[in-house]
């Protein structure tokens, strides 16, 4: 462990670096982002074992003393681990104690049980309220289409994937919005997510259509591989709403357990 | 040491109690859930959690099982023993993670989310006008929040 005296204004470390150690405040204050970490506090902890960059620069508010560590200093010295160990326990029961106030949107999510949420959802239907933040989310403007469904259909066939391939995915889309229960309309989605996944390579428009399936057609047999897929994707984008899929399809498929790592 | 098998649906931890144990999942999936009972995280194979025993220290989470699981059960002082010097930065490695899922996890509140949508849409052109009438597909109070968001960006 190496001490280190800091001037206020000094920066420790720049958005977007790795940090190569991490520190506990002695004395003084530290700007991570918007939050203040005070003397007595560990900055840098989580990116440092990680390996993450930092998502913001950490700049002493405060002429200060820090204490560096790395590895060796808390592999090797067990009063040394003990106290960074505590002090990483106390942060995440911090974290989980003052969770009730924070409101997570997602679909899945029981944060529809929210009190705010909640009397929506009892309202409109807990699907029309999902649907709601979804399209709010995606950033997808569905076009027109015609209020008959052969009519609707015909537009729908005639956009072709060459001539404009996200037209192509948004047609098929908005058909199924508006027939959910048309005999075509899974197959339209499933070409939608197709589309959107193996030839976009557009992983946020794949979620989209992904939750959508799920939404609509839960009891297929599709959903497997939807979810699988829905995990995959929010796994990689390190989105943590992919536990909530990973946790319905093991729900759903029990058996699925021995493929986690795989997905992982 | 002592190995437990338990039932999907099993509580390990309940929350505001120190724990008396600390475990190592040996087999299956364990879940870490907020005070509302949001999933947050999850345990991997042959990592600890419950390790707010070895400090005397009060669990906020609420930890189960949602798989059939195994785990090793130590005594706090046991577990002590037991970690060498490797295993003291796994354990390490694991809470961070926990910790970045979790504020991960909270800042994706609906608010930001709208934010994100609305620099989208202003950086898109779209006009003040139709991101107004966004708010029309939501619920009361989104609505709410979302017009607060938007007075924001002053659109």
């Amino acid at each position: 462990m190496e001490e280190m005296n800091v001037v206020s204004g000094q920066t420790i470390f720049k958005d977007g670096e790795k940090p190569s150690f991490f520190f506990l405040i002695k004395d003084g204050k530290f700007k991570v982002g918007s939050e203040t970490f005070p003397a007595g506090s560990f900055v840098a902890l989580v990116e440092y074992f990680l390996d993450m960059e930092m998502s913001s620069d950490v700049v002493a508010e405060s002429d200060g003393v820090i204490i560096k560590y790395t590895d060796s200093d808390v592999s090797e010295n067990e009063e040394e681990f003990e106290k960074v160990l505590k002090y990483a326990v106390e942060s995440l029961n911090a974290s989980l104690a003052g969770s009730v106030d924070k409101v997570v949107v997602s679909d899945l999510e029981k944060s529809v049980d929210v009190a705010k949420l909640a009397e929506i959802a009892e309202e409109i239907g807990e699907d029309e309220l999902l649907s709601a933040l979804e399209e709010m989310v995606s950033l997808q403007k569905l076009p027109e289409i015609p209020g008959d469904p052969e009519k609707a259909k015909a537009v729908v066939e005639m956009v072709s994937k060459e001539e404009d391939i996200i037209k192509y995915a948004l047609h098929r889309i908005a058909f199924v919005k508006k027939f959910p229960d048309r005999e075509e309309s899974k197959e339209y989605l499933m070409e939608a997510l197709r589309t959107y996944m193996d030839e976009l390579e557009d992983r946020y428009g794949a979620r989209y259509v992904a939750k959508l399936v799920i939404l609509l057609y839960p009891d297929d047999e599709i959903i497997r591989d939807v979810l699988r897929k829905l995990v995959k994707i929010l796994r990689d984008s390190k989105d943590p709403e992919w536990f909530e899929y990973l946790e319905r399809l093991l729900v759903a498929f029990p058996e699925e357990e021995v493929r986690i790592d795989e997905i992982s | 040491m002592r190995s437990l098998d338990l039932p999907p649906g099993s509580v390990i931890i309940t929350p505001e109690q120190v724990p008396d144990s600390v475990y190592v999942l040996k087999r299956g999936l364990v879940g870490i859930f907020d005070k509302l009972e949001r999933l947050m995280t999850i345990v991997y194979r042959e990592e600890p959690f419950g390790l707010e025993a070895l400090f005397g220290m009060k669990s906020f989470m609420h930890i189960k099982a949602l798989l059939p699981i195994e785990v090793e059960t130590y005594e706090p002082s046991e577990f002590k023993e037991n970690l060498r010097p490797n295993m003291r930065l796994d354990a390490l490695r694991v809470l961070s993670r926990r910790l970045w899922y979790v504020k991960r996890r909270y800042n994706l509140t609906s608010e930001e989310r709208m934010r994100d949508v609305i620099r989208e849409m202003l950086d898109e052109g779209i006009s003040s006008g139709e991101i107004s009438a966004m708010a029309l597909n939501l619920s009361v109070s989104d609505a709410l929040a979302f017009e607060r968001v938007r007075g924001e960006f002053g659109v």
